[in-house]
Formats: structure tokens, C-alpha cells, sequence
């Protein structure tokens, strides 16, 4: 009833963002599994994924068809779809965390953190990790470069702008630099995959791969969600958080960790792709507005949708040729990220 | 002896089948039943089994591989497109990379396939609907090898050779994957003959000269070959004296072409086009100090020629021997 | 019922002294007024007796317990805190804003979404923004802020409220408001501690006052007996006069 009375039109667009978020995730999804440089047709994508769940609806598939879908873009597809829900979910917990709408994952380092601890693991070999290796080194340097950060940008209990960007600039720097040292320290043969993790690239995606990126992206996606009303809480500020009972503390650590554990998996199996973080919450909320309840689940799906949409052009457009994901996402973000840092001082407050 | 060999036969046929079966489904490498028995039998680095039905091999990436069927090949390398089109199977090659550039008719295949040496991508190999992809050690990476293995295509890597030797073992390792060992034993048994001419002929020179290999892709990649290189053995079996000290490759600075001095510098077509030509390479700093350098001593060679170890190195060396001993030529 | 006191409390920030020394009660029914002129530690005060600042000496005890003791969910049920801004960059609604005030009895049994909704409303009708409920909260002026926090933390239901300057944006009629609204809720129980910058507001409203100089308590008391003319024209170092207020039951101060 005050709904019908009071509806704004934000209130309006939520119903139909679930929805439409839904229908664009399938329509890539099917989009992703089709299209390429061989060619099967949608409707044999349906036959093979019904196949493989047991269902045979009598439509003949030729064995290497079946393989280029299930073994080489089903993989690719849970991987980007992973990461870009990952990148996305986290920009939004660390946009309201910090109080600051240009908060991303790669914009304040901790992306290039994650790639140096990925790279360390790579370089010393996984050991007994296995293919939680990268993974995991990924999360410690993701985790060491957000702390750094989050020590050093904040003061008075914000962060400034300035000081956010440039403290994550410097961050990324001295990782990229550590990145570059141990490709020449190191004589690895995996020295070609470093390269990725500067370009950002669902290449290497192979059902191994998959498995700890799923399983640790999970963890963040499925968690983070529970510090929504907390995160909601933050945006009045820390002061008043704790005065509506929030444990500061407490959730600024799960929250830090949970994002850690997400993009150290995320940039461990596809490198560092930038504005994800940004592009999505902001696009969720000018939809929707800024509750976090809202704006994390549905982050996590546009930025899944938007990933798979990046790749889908990185394969196709230079075919056979492939253009890195990352390079793709940077050219439509920065501008982006230039435009919202103009609209900082032009309507300082109202973000949107 | 005969018995063995029919067991041989027998479990790589049962490898075959298998090997097809699973790769529809599963992202699993082909099956161990083969490696066991074919580990057993030869040396464990690069085992081959020759049977009518299918050849076993044991790849430079230590991943066996089963061929049954050559009829639709993927070459990576320019090296082994070359080898495929002397051994008269040009016609089967239905993909090429970045690297060949010789034969012409190998050129009118269809669009290099992305990256050289490096990057790989998987489904646009697949969509060639290959039959057999051979690269060399360096193509990678693994993941995307994996996965064009995951589409039931076996992708055969073989060793990097450094020694003029080692051309026939290339040769004859494409030859078995295609079942043409008799051209490819006919073709090795040419370019020995070849490269042994040369070798004879650079032998009646009375002097070696001191020679350094440069290699550039553009003036801000600017690479000095040493030891243990390809041209570096190119030079020994010329008679001459590579005095470059250092990595097979390494970087090129004024120090270290002043520790080399060649008497002589060589370098590819393409490397000297990305400096811009003789006067730009003339100008490189330290090469002005060096005898070469003073006297203007620059030998230039086709890339695919000169680089690549395969069917035409015994022609790239006698065209070395001649331009390095000019008075051999006068006096034959 | 519930008592917040402070007692013998110091804090000491690097080498300057804020407070020193300062004990006193905040009783269930009291509107308790906070003055002093600038750098007094008004605000600092306020700060330590909702825990934001950990005192140097002495004590913060909510019912006798001190308040480090209370998980911060346990005190958001106890006491609500107005600062003197709230800055949000994040374009909530108004009516957003003071539905978190309910963050506290989310989880509660017998509570629900429509009753947190009503009594979020109803806090909004009482502070004269019902009317900027889907404006969003950032885009308003000043004033109109500070009604919304208003509303946020009448909203929060707690029976101790701390408010740093809550009047200093706002109009005539809405700082009588303002006021009105607080007394209205010590009468019905509540521990009111507020900061307040004008005098005659204080005196008018609080039925007792603290007047802070330097970090101690320099008086204490009912308006009358605090707002002395030698105490207040030596605290503040400008000579003012303090009459009987010509409308009012109480004194009012003016400059001399």
C-alpha cells in the first residue's frame, strides 16, 4: 500500500531489475555458449548441455561440437561469469566500506596485490595447494594490499578521494614493479602468463582452473551479501554506524577478507580486469538506488552479465585473433571513471 | 620381437579408442593405458611406436599423444609448415601461424592463426577441424594445449633443436606423425648432404672470422644471439668464430659489442627493416667501434631462412660459407 | 529506566588536556544542556559518553556497567547519538535515513517492517519531514538534514539520547521545535545530554545545565544557578548581563 502511494521512480525500476538482470544473464550466457570461431548452433548448445544432465532430446551433435562447448566455452563462461560477479560484488562492498564511490578492486590496488602473491606462488610452485596455489597467494597479496590501503588513505574514519586513488596507484605500482623483478628473477616457462594478469584473459580457463575460482568466488558472493545492512549502516559514517550497533571493526574485516578471498581467486585465474568494480554498482544504482541489499546480489549479477558480454567480444571481434578481456573493460570503464571522478566535484553529495 | 610388436599394436589401438571416448566428455588428457606400454619399450623422452593405425609420441611438454589420421594438420611453426610441404603433404595443412613465411602456397592457407610462440587460442585451431596440430616446445600455454586436447585433437610439441644434427631428428619426427618416413628419411639424408657440403666447402677457407648475429624488432628490442643459439651453430659449421659471449639471447648494448668485435654482424630482412635499413643499423651505438662496424661489414638473410632449422639450413649455410670466405667463390 | 554517569573522567590527546576531571548524571526524565564556549570539550564529552572515545581516567558506566562492556548492538537499544553532521554521498532517500534509525531492533520478535515504517513515520510527522520522505537525503539543505538525522534518532526508541548541537542549522521555529520535541521526550522518561550553543535555548529547555570551560565543570545546576553574569562573562571573556526572560520562566543572557 505505501508502496503504490509513495513509489518514486526508483522504486518503480526495482521491480523490474531483477527481471531484466535475469533475462540478460541467460541471454549472454546462451549467446556465450553459441557463438565463436566454430560454429554450433543454439539450439545443439541446448541438445549438448540437456546431454550432459542426462536428458537426450534427440538431436544429432557431433562429438568435437560437443567438446568446443562443454570442454572450451563452458569453462570459459563459469570462469568470466565468476569474475566479473566477484569484481562487481566487490567494488560495491568496498565503495560503501570506504564511503566512496570510486573505490575498485583494481583502482586501489588490491587487484595488483593479488597478482604478485599469484605470481609468488607461481614462481615458488603451488606445492602441496595444487591448483588452490594461485588462488590462495592471490587472496594473501589481495589481503596484504587492502590493509595497506585502508591503513594508509584513511583518515578521521574517511577516505578522500585523493587519497584513496593515489595510495592505491602507488600500491599497484610497487606490485606491478615486484611482478615485473620476478619474471626476470625467475626463468619460468610461465613467464608468457604474466603478461595475462597485466591484459586480464579467460584463455587459460580449463574445468581445473574453474574449481577453486568457483569455490572461493562463491565464498565471497554468497557472504558478502550478509553485511548489507552494515554496509548501508557505514554510509552514515563509522561514528554512527556503531551508535546504530554495528561492530566497526569487526565487519570492516570480514568484509576486507571476503573481498580478498574473492578477487585473489578472481585475478589468480584471469588476471587483472579492471572497472567491473565500478561499471556495475554504479549502473545498479542508478537504477535502483543505494541500498546495499539491493545493490550487492544484483552487482554480483550485472557484473557476472557485463564480463560475459566483454568476452564475448574479446573472442569475436578479432577472430581468430582474441583481444585481451581486460583491455576491452578498460577502454569502457575509464571514461567512465573519468566521468564520475568530474561529477565528484561538480555535484559533491549526491552520488548516484 | 614380432610378438612385441603386435602387443604394442593392440594396447595402442585400445589407447585410441579410449582416448576418443573420453575426450567428448571430459576435460581429461588422454589415457595412461599406452604410456605405460610404450614407456616400457623406448627411451622415456620421446618415445615413438610406427604402427599402421595410429602413432604414439611422446611430446617435449612429456604428454604422449596418440595420431591416427593426418589428413588435416595444424602447424605452429614455420620450421615444420616448411618440413610438411618438402615431404609433399602440403595439400593436408589446413592451418598455419605467424611464423611460416615459406613455402609461397603455404601463405594462401587462410589468416595466421593469433600469436606466435606464446598465446595461444584454442577454438580457432578447433574450428580448422584439425586432425593433428604439431608445434614446437615453446607453444603454450598448457591450459590452451589442454583444451584443444579436450576437443579430441592431439597436439604433438616437439623438441627445440640448437644443432645442426638435430635438423633430422626434426624432419623425421614430422615425417613419422604424417606416415612419410621414407620422404622424410630422403629429405634428412638432402639437407645433411647439403649442410655437409657447405661444411666441406667452408673448410678449404683459410681464415674464420669473428661474427655476431644480431636480431631486432624495432630499435627499442635489440638482441644480441650467443652461444648455444640456432645462428650460433650456423656460424660454427661456416668456418667463423661466433664472439658473442653470453646467453643464447640476450640483450644487445654497446658493451657487449665491444666485448664481441665482430669482424662481421649478421642479421635477418625483417630485423634490419624494423631498424629502418643499413644507415639506422649503422648508427646503433657500439657498432661504430667495432672492425665491422669501421668497415661496413653487414650480411643480411631471409628470416625464415636464416632462423628457421628445417629443410632449407643447408642452403642458408652455403650462402654464409660464400659471403663470409669471398675467396672461395673466386678460386671454385 | 536508564542512568548514564561519568565520573572523575580525563582524556588527554597527545599533550593537551580535553577534559579533566568532569563527573556528572544523566537521570531518566532530564533534559541535560552542555555549554561552554569554543574548545571547552563540549563535544568531546559527548564523544566519550557514547563510547566513541575511550576516557584517559575515570569512568563512562551505563546502569552502573561501564559502557566498554556493552557489545555496540546491546547500546544501540540504549542510547541514540546525533551528531552535528551527517554526511552521506550515497543518494538514499530521507525516509532511508530514518528506517536505519531502526537498525537496532531489526531481529526483534515483536517488532516488524510495517511497525518500523510506522514509527520511522511518525518520527518524520514530528520533525516536519514527512514531506521530503522520497527526497533524496544528500540533495537537501542543510537544515533539512539535520530534521532528517532528527528523525533517525527519534526513530532509534532509546531511553538516553546524545545530541551534539542539534539547533545550530536550523531556523527559529524549528530550534524551538527541536527543543519542544526533546523535552517532550524527557518528560516521558528519556535521558537527554545535549550540546547546545545558544545560551537562552539552554536556558529555556534544559532543566539542568553543565557549563564547561577548559575541560572541567566551571558550574552546575538549574539555568538559574549556572548562568551567573561574573561566571559566564569571565568563561566566555565577553561581559553579558543575564535578566529575567520578559515571556518565559527562566533567565535570558545578552551581550553587554
Amino acid at each position: 500500500m505505501t508502496g503504490d502511494r509513495l513509489g518514486t521512480p526508483v522504486e518503480r525500476r526495482r521491480r523490474w531489475l531483477w527481471p531484466a538482470l535475469v533475462i540478460t544473464a541467460i541471454a549472454a550466457v546462451i549467446a556465450n555458449l553459441a557463438m565463436g570461431a566454430f560454429d554450433v548452433g543454439p539450439l545443439k548448445v541446448v541438445a549438448i548441455l540437456f546431454d550432459h544432465a542426462g536428458l537426450d532430446l534427440g538431436i544429432d551433435v557431433l562429438p568435437r561440437e560437443d567438446s568446443v562447448v562443454w570442454s572450451i566455452r563452458l569453462p570459459r563462461l563459469i570462469l568470466a561469469f565468476v569474475v566479473g560477479a566477484v569484481l562487481a560484488i566487490a567494488g560495491a562492498a568496498l565503495q560503501g566500506l570506504f564511503r566512496n564511490p570510486l573505490a575498485d578492486p583494481q583502482i586501489i590496488g588490491i587487484s595488483s596485490g593479488a597478482a604478485l602473491g599469484a605470481g609468488l606462488v607461481l614462481a615458488a610452485g603451488p606445492g602441496v595447494l595444487g591448483s588452490f596455489g594461485g588462488p590462495l597467494g592471490g587472496f594473501a597479496g589481495a589481503l596484504a594490499a587492502a590493509a595497506i590501503v585502508y591503513a594508509l588513505a584513511r583518515y578521521e574514519g574517511r577516505t578522500e578521494v585523493v587519497n584513496l586513488v593515489l595510495t592505491g596507484v602507488a600500491v599497484s605500482a610497487v606490485a606491478s614493479a615486484a611482478i615485473g623483478y620476478l619474471s626476470f628473477a625467475v626463468d619460468s616457462s610461465r613467464l608468457q602468463t604474466a603478461l595475462f594478469w597485466f591484459l586480464g584473459s579467460f584463455t587459460l580457463a580449463t574445468w581445473e582452473a574453474v574449481r577453486p575460482t568457483v569455490l572461493l568466488g562463491g565464498v565471497c558472493v554468497v557472504l558478502l551479501p550478509l553485511f548489507s545492512r552494515q554496509l548501508n549502516l557505514l554510509l552514515l559514517g563509522e561514528s554512527e554506524a556503531r551508535h546504530l550497533g554495528v561492530d566497526v571493526e569487526r565487519a570492516r574485516a570480514l568484509v576486507l577478507a571476503l573481498v580478498s578471498v574473492g578477487v585473489g581467486a578472481s585475478v589468480a585465474a584471469a588476471g587483472i580486469i579492471g572497472f567491473v568494480g565500478l561499471l556495475a554498482p554504479h549502473a545498479v544504482r542508478m537504477l535502483a538506488g543505494p541500498d546495499h541489499r539491493l545493490v550487492l546480489p544484483a552487482s554480483a549479477l550485472a557484473g557476472g552479465t557485463l564480463v560475459l558480454v566483454a568476452d564475448l567480444t574479446a573472442r569475436t571481434l578479432a577472430s581468430p585473433t582474441e583481444i585481451p578481456v581486460g583491455l576491452l573493460t578498460a577502454l569502457v570503464g575509464g571514461p567512465f571513471f573519468l566521468w564520475l571522478l568530474h561529477r565528484t566535484r561538480a555535484e559533491y553529495g549526491a552520488w548516484g | 620381437m614380432k610378438r612385441f610388436l603386435i602387443l604394442v599394436l593392440g594396447l595402442a589401438l585400445v589407447g585410441a579408442a579410449c582416448g576418443g571416448d573420453d575426450s567428448s566428455d571430459t576435460a581429461a588428457p588422454t589415457t595412461s593405458t599406452t604410456i605405460a606400454a610404450a614407456t616400457t619399450t623406448t627411451a622415456p623422452t620421446a618415445t615413438t611406436t610406427s604402427v599402421p593405425e595410429g602413432i604414439t609420441f611422446t611430446g617435449a611438454d612429456g604428454v604422449e599423444q596418440t595420431v591416427t589420421d593426418a589428413s588435416r594438420i595444424v602447424s605452429l611453426n614455420g620450421d615444420i609448415t616448411e618440413i610438411l610441404f618438402e615431404l609433399g603433404v602440403g595439400a593436408q595443412v589446413v592451418g598455419i601461424d605467424v611464423t611460416t613465411t615459406y613455402p609461397p602456397e603455404a601463405l594462401q592457407i587462410g589468416p595466421p592463426l593469433p600469436p606466435a610462440r606464446g598465446l595461444l587460442v584454442a577454438e580457432p585451431v578447433v574450428a580448422l577441424n584439425p586432425t593433428l596440430v604439431i608445434g614446437d616446445a615453446q607453444i603454450g600455454p598448457p591450459e590452451v594445449v589442454e583444451q584443444i586436447r579436450a576437443a579430441g585433437i592431439p597436439v604433438v610439441l616437439i623438441e627445440l633443436q640448437n644443432q645442426l644434427s638435430g635438423i633430422r631428428t626434426k624432419i623425421e619426427t614430422v615425417a613419422m606423425l604424417v606416415g612419410e618416413e621414407e620422404a622424410g628419411a630422403a629429405l634428412a639424408d638432402r639437407v645433411d648432404a647439403e649442410i655437409d657440403e657447405a661444411v666441406q666447402l667452408a673448410a678449404q677457407a683459410t681464415e674464420s672470422p669473428g661474427v655476431a648475429f644480431v636480431y631486432a624488432r624495432g630499435p627499442e628490442a635489440l638482441l644480441l644471439f650467443g652461444p648455444g643459439s640456432v645462428t650460433s651453430a650456423l656460424i660454427a659449421a661456416a668456418n667463423a668464430v661466433d664472439t658473442v659471449q653470453g646467453p643464447p639471447v640476450g640483450p644487445l648494448t654497446p658493451e657487449a659489442l665491444a666485448a664481441a668485435n665482430p669482424d662481421v654482424f649478421v642479421t635477418t630482412a625483417d630485423a634490419l627493416g624494423s631498424l629502418g635499413g643499413p644507415a639506422a643499423f649503422a648508427e646503433l651505438p657500439g657498432v661504430a667501434q667495432t672492425t665491422a662496424g669501421q668497415e661496413g661489414r653487414l650480411l643480411v638473410y631471409d628470416d625464415a631462412l636464416f632462423l628457421g632449422f628445417g629443410p632449407r639450413t643447408g642452403e642458408a649455410l652455403k650462402a654464409l660459407v660464400q659471403d663470409l670466405h669471398p675467396e672461395l667463390s673466386a678460386t671454385s | 529506566m536508564t542512568t548514564l554517569a561519568v565520573e572523575s573522567l580525563g582524556y588527554t590527546a597527545g599533550s593537551s588536556v580535553l577534559i579533566d576531571g568532569v563527573s556528572l548524571t544523566a537521570h531518566p526524565g532530564e533534559l541535560l544542556g552542555v555549554v561552554g564556549p569554543n574548545g571547552a570539550g563540549k563535544s568531546t564529552l559527548l564523544q566519550l559518553m557514547a563510547g566513541d572515545r575511550t576516557p584517559t581516567r575515570g569512568s563512562v558506566t551505563l546502569d552502573g556497567r561501564p559502557i566498554a562492556e556493552y557489545r555496540p548492538s546491546e547500546l544501540a537499544r540504549m542510547r541514540a547519538v546525533l551528531p552535528q553532521q551527517t554526511v552521506v554521498q550515497f543518494p538514499f532517500t530521507s525516509r532511508d535515513i530514518v528506517l536505519m534509525g531502526r537498525h537496532p531492533h531489526h531481529g526483534d520478535p515483536n517488532n516488524s517492517h510495517e511497525h518500523d515504517l510506522g514509527v520511522a513515520r511518525a518520527a518524520m510527522a514530528a520533525t516536519h519531514t514527512l514531506d521530503l520522505e522520497t527526497r533524496i537525503f544528500p540533495s537537501l539543505s542543510g537544515g533539512e538534514q539535520t530534521r532528517v538525522a532528527f528523525a533517525r534518532i527519534l526513530a532509534q526508541e532509546t531511553p538516553i539520547i546524545l545530541l551534539d548541537e542539534p539547533t545550530t542549522t536550523l531556523d527559529v521555529h524549528h530550534q524551538e521545535h527541536t527543543m519542544q520535541l526533546l523535552g517532550h521526550r524527557a518528560r516521558r522518561g528519556a535521558a537527554i545530554v545535549a550540546v547546545l550553543h545558544d545560551l537562552n535555548l539552554a536556558a529555556a529547555y534544559a532543566g539542568r545545565l553543565v557549563l564547561l570551560s577548559e575541560g572541567r565543570v566551571r558550574a552546575i545546576g538549574s539555568p538559574a544557578q549556572v548562568l551567573d553574569e561574573d561566571v559566564l562573562s569571565e568563561t566566555y571573556h565577553q561581559r553579558m548581563r543575564v535578566m529575567n526572560h520578559p515571556h518565559r520562566d527562566c533567565p535570558l543572557v545578552v551581550v553587554e
